[in-house]
C-alpha cells in the first residue's frame, strides 16, 4: 500500500512496554485498539519488549487482523530477541520485518 | 505468608478428596474383577486423573518429593490407560499403597515438615515396585526409529490465564526432533470487541519428525493434554492415535481444581468452571448459626412489643419477619448437614484390608449414603462405627470354610446404610455372620460377675450386655480387633452425642448394630426444670422418669425408688441457690449408662427445643453445665451436665465454694 500525503495517512508509533505478557494483555488491549482507530499506519515499536509469551503473541495476531478487517497497516518494529524467537517458534509474522528498522516516514 | 498457609491447606485438602477417589475407584476396579481395562475406562481415567492433579499442584508449591512420586505412579497408569498394563490384584494393592504414602506426604505438608519424608523406605519400595513395572515395558518400545507426526493442538481457553506455558511444550519438541511444519492458528478468535486476551483461542497445527514412539510423544503432551483437545496423528501409518479424547466434564474438572488454587492466590474465579459446591470454615457457619440464633430471639423481642401496643400492622409484619427468621434458621442449620457417605467412603478400603488379612471374602454393601446428618457428628461417629465394622468382620463373618459347609455363599455381606427416622437418622452396620454366641455371652457375663449365675436375661438384655464396660468375647486377640477397646467405649461415645445402640442378632443369620442419632449436636430436645427462679434444662434423652416427693416430709441423701436406692442432688445446694420452702418438690430421675440418680428441683416446666450455646470462656471450667440456652422469653437457662452430676452424686462431698454465682446471673444482663 502506498502512502502519500493525500491520503491524509496518520503515521502513529506506539511504544510496546516490557512487558508483553498475560499480566498486561488484558490492559493492553483496548490502548493498542484505540491506537489502530485513531491511524491509518501503526507502528508497534517491541524494542523495549523483555518477557513476551503466547498471551501477547495472541493480542499481535488480534491486532493484525483488525488491521487488515479495518483496511489499514500494521508495522511491528524493533523485535528484540525474545519477539523474534518467538515469531519463529509460531512461525507468524514472518514478513512482518520485525527485525528491521523502522522505514523512515514518508 | 498467610495466603501460602491457606493455599497449602486448600491443596491438601484437595490431595486428600483425589485420593479418596482414586482409592474408590480402585476398589471399584478390584471388585468388578474383570480385569480388563477397557470396562474400567471410568475408573481408571479417574485414578489417572487424581494422580495428575495431584502432581500439577505440588508442582505449584514445589514439593518435589511428591511431584517426583506421583509422576511415576501416572506414568503407570499411564500405561495402564494405553492398555499396556493389564489392571490385576497385584497393581490395585500397590497403587492403594502409593496413596496412603501420597497421604502421608501431604500430611507432612499440613504440618510444614514437607523437608522430611515421613516414611521414605516406604516410598523407596513402592517406587521400585512402579519402575519394575516401568522397565519391563520400556525394553521391547526401544529405540524407534524416525517417526512423522501430524498434532491438531486445541489449547483449552483458560491455559494461559492458569498460568501454564504451551510454548514449553513446543520448544521442548523442537529439541526432541524436527517441527517440520507448523502453522498457529487464531481462528477461533472473536471479534475483537469480544476478544478476551487471556483466553486463549488458539490451535497449532503441527509435522513432527522425531525418534519417539507414542508413548514418548504422549510423555511431551502430558501436561496439556487434560484441558487441551489433542490429536495425534502418525504420518507413517495412517493410524491415528487418540492421546487424550477429553471427556468435557473432564476438562471442566481440570479447569476447576487448577483455577481453585489460582484463586486463593489471586482471588479470581475461572468463568469456565461452574462450581457446584463451596467450602467455607465451620468456624464462619458457627457464627452465621449464632447470629441467627441472636435474631430468632430479637424477632420475638419485636413481636412481643408488636403485641403490647396493639398495633395491627406491625403485627403483621413482624408476624412476617417471624416466619422468615423461622425459615432462616432451618435453612442455616441445614448448612451444617452433610451426606453420611463422608464417613461410609472410608469402609470400602477398611473392609477390604481386613479382609485380605484375615482371608476372609467379604462384600461391602452401601446404601442411603445421601441421608445428611451434621458435620460435628460425621467426625465423631466414625471411630465407633470402624470398630463395629472390624467387628462383624473379625468375629461375624465366618471363615470361608465355615460358611460353604452351612451352605452360605462364599463371600460375607457387610451391610451399612442409613435412613432419616422420626427426628434422628439411624446407621445400621449389619452383617451375615454367624451372629453372637448366646451360650458363651452368657458364660462371660456370669464369669465377670455382670450376672448373678441364677439370673436369665431376657433375650434383649443378654445381647446388650456386649455393651457393659470390659466384655469381650473374642478368644483370640487380633491385630485388627480385640485392642482393648471395647463395645462400651463404642456406647459411650455415641452417647455422648445424644445417640443410642442397639444390637439385634440371629443365630446363623447374622447380627445388626443400630445407631441411632439426633440430627445435630446444635439442638437438643431439652427438659425444663425450676429451682428457685432459675431455670435449667436437661436433655430429655437423660430424663427416666419423674416423680412428686411433696408428701415426703425430709428427704435424706438417698431414696428407695422401685427397690433401688437412688442417690440424689439437690440443685439448690450444688449451684449454692437460696433454698426456699416451697409447697412441691420434685424429683428427676436421670440416667447416663449404668447409672442413676435423682435430681431435686422446685418445678418441672416441660419439653422444649433447645438451641446449645457453649459458655463464654469465663465459665468453661465449671462442672456440671454444659451450655445454655435461650428460652422463648429471652430468658438465659443453663443446660446440665447429667453424666457429671450423676458422677458427682456418687462422690458426696461435692459442691460449688461458698460465695459462687450462677452464670446465669452474669449472662442476664
Amino acid at each position: 500500500m502506498s502512502q502519500s500525503l493525500n491520503d491524509l495517512t496518520i503515521v502513529a508509533t506506539l511504544n510496546a512496554g516490557a512487558d508483553l505478557t498475560i499480566a498486561e494483555v488484558a490492559a493492553l488491549k483496548p490502548c493498542w485498539l484505540r491506537a489502530l482507530d485513531d491511524s491509518a499506519h501503526l507502528i508497534l515499536d517491541l524494542a523495549a519488549v523483555e518477557q513476551f509469551d503466547l498471551a501477547g503473541a495472541q493480542l499481535l495476531l488480534l491486532m493484525q487482523r483488525e488491521a487488515v478487517t479495518q483496511g489499514k497497516q500494521l508495522q511491528l518494529a524493533h523485535g528484540s530477541g525474545v519477539v523474534r524467537e518467538l515469531f519463529q517458534l509460531l512461525r507468524i509474522f514472518d514478513n512482518a520485518a520485525a527485525g528491521t528498522p523502522v522505514p523512515a516516514t514518508p | 505468608m498467610k495466603d501460602d498457609l491457606e493455599a497449602r491447606k486448600a491443596l491438601v485438602h484437595e490431595a486428600h478428596e483425589l485420593l479418596a477417589e482414586m482409592e474408590a475407584a480402585l476398589l471399584l476396579i478390584e471388585n468388578s474383577g474383570s480385569g480388563g481395562n477397557g470396562s474400567n475406562k471410568q475408573q481408571i481415567d479417574a485414578i489417572f486423573r487424581a494422580a495428575h492433579t495431584i502432581k500439577g499442584s505440588a508442582s505449584l508449591f514445589g514439593f518435589d518429593r511428591i511431584v517426583g512420586f506421583t509422576h511415576i505412579v501416572e506414568n503407570v497408569l499411564d500405561h495402564v490407560r494405553g492398555g499396556r498394563l493389564p489392571f490385576d490384584g497385584a497393581l490395585v494393592s500397590t497403587l492403594l499403597g502409593c496413596g496412603d504414602y501420597v497421604a502421608l506426604l501431604m500430611q507432612a505438608v499440613d504440618n510444614g515438615m514437607e523437608q522430611h519424608d515421613p516414611d521414605a523406605a516406604r516410598g523407596a519400595a513402592l517406587e521400585k515396585v512402579l519402575q519394575a513395572l516401568l522397565d519391563r515395558l520400556a525394553k521391547p518400545a526401544a529405540a524407534p526409529g524416525l517417526q512423522r507426526w501430524h498434532c491438531s493442538l486445541r489449547l483449552h481457553p483458560d491455559v494461559l490465564r492458569d498460568g501454564m506455558d504451551p510454548l514449553a511444550l513446543l520448544r521442548h519438541l523442537s529439541q526432541l526432533g524436527e517441527i517440520t511444519a507448523l502453522e498457529t492458528l487464531a481462528s477461533a478468535m472473536p471479534a475483537a470487541d469480544s476478544m478476551d486476551p487471556e483466553t486463549c483461542y488458539l490451535t497449532f497445527e503441527l509435522d513432527f519428525a522425531g525418534m519417539l514412539g507414542a508413548a514418548e510423544i504422549a510423555d511431551v503432551f502430558e501436561f496439556f493434554r487434560e484441558g487441551d483437545n489433542l490429536a495425534i496423528t502418525a504420518l507413517a501409518e495412517p493410524v491415528v492415535v487418540q492421546i487424550a479424547a477429553v471427556a468435557p466434564d473432564m476438562a471442566g474438572h481440570q479447569a476447576g481444581t487448577v483455577a481453585a488454587h489460582l484463586s486463593t492466590l489471586r482471588q479470581e474465579e475461572s468463568p469456565g468452571a461452574e462450581q457446584r459446591s463451596i467450602r467455607i470454615d465451620v468456624e464462619k457457619l458457627d457464627y452465621l448459626i449464632d447470629l441467627v440464633g441472636e435474631l430468632v430471639i430479637a424477632g420475638a423481642g419485636a413481636s412481643l412489643i408488636a403485641r403490647v401496643k396493639r398495633d395491627q400492622v406491625f403485627k403483621e409484619a413482624a408476624q412476617t419477619i417471624e416466619g422468615l427468621v423461622d425459615q432462616l434458621r432451618a435453612a442455616s442449620l441445614s448448612l451444617r448437614m452433610v451426606p453420611i457417605n463422608e464417613v461410609f467412603r472410608r469402609f470400602p478400603r477398611l473392609v477390604r484390608d481386613m479382609s485380605h488379612t484375615m482371608g476372609k471374602a467379604v462384600e461391602l454393601n452401601i446404601s442411603g449414603a445421601e441421608t445428611e446428618l451434621d458435620k460435628a457428628m460425621v467426625d465423631k461417629i466414625i471411630d465407633p462405627m470402624i470398630h463395629i465394622v472390624r467387628n462383624a468382620v473379625a468375629h461375624g463373618i465366618e471363615p470361608a470354610a465355615l460358611r460353604a459347609r452351612l451352605g452360605k455363599p462364599e463371600a460375607g455381606v457387610v451391610h451399612l446404610s442409613a435412613a432419616h427416622e422420626s427426628g434422628g437418622i439411624v446407621i445400621d452396620i449389619s452383617d451375615d455372620g454367624g451372629g453372637l454366641d448366646r451360650v458363651r455371652i452368657l458364660a462371660k457375663a456370669r464369669a465377670s460377675g455382670l450376672l448373678k449365675s441364677d439370673q436369665i436375661p431376657t433375650e434383649h438384655e443378654l445381647l446388650q450386655l456386649i455393651f457393659a464396660p470390659g466384655f469381650s468375647t473374642a478368644e483370640t486377640v487380633t491385630e485388627l480387633s480385640g485392642r482393648g477397646v471395647g463395645m462400651d467405649v463404642v456406647r459411650q461415645n455415641i452417647e455422648a452425642l445424644h445417640g443410642t445402640v442397639q444390637v439385634r442378632s440371629m443365630p446363623a443369620l447374622g447380627t445388626t448394630v443400630s445407631i441411632r442419632l439426633p440430627l445435630t449436636t446444635a439442638i437438643i430436645m431439652g427438659f425444663q426444670v425450676m429451682v428457685g427462679d432459675t431455670v435449667f434444662v436437661m436433655p430429655l434423652d437423660r430424663v427416666v422418669e419423674c416423680l412428686d416427693i411433696s408428701n415426703y416430709d425430709s428427704v435424706g441423701e438417698h431414696i428407695v425408688l422401685h427397690d433401688v436406692p437412688l442417690k440424689l442432688v439437690s440443685l439448690a445446694q450444688v449451684f449454692n441457690l437460696p433454698l426456699r420452702a416451697t409447697r412441691r418438690r420434685n424429683l428427676v430421675v436421670v440416667e447416663h449408662g449404668e447409672h442413676r440418680a435423682g435430681i431435686l428441683v422446685d418445678g418441672l416446666m416441660g419439653e422444649c427445643q433447645a438451641v446449645i450455646k457453649p459458655l463464654g470462656p469465663l465459665f468453661a471450667h465449671l462442672k456440671g453445665l454444659n451450655g445454655s440456652t435461650i428460652l422463648g422469653d429471652g430468658r438465659v437457662a443453663l443446660i446440665l451436665d447429667i453424666p457429671h452430676l450423676i458422677h458427682q452424686a456418687r462422690t458426696p462431698e461435692w459442691r460449688m465454694q461458698p460465695g459462687f454465682d450462677l452464670p446465669a446471673v452474669a449472662v442476664e444482663q
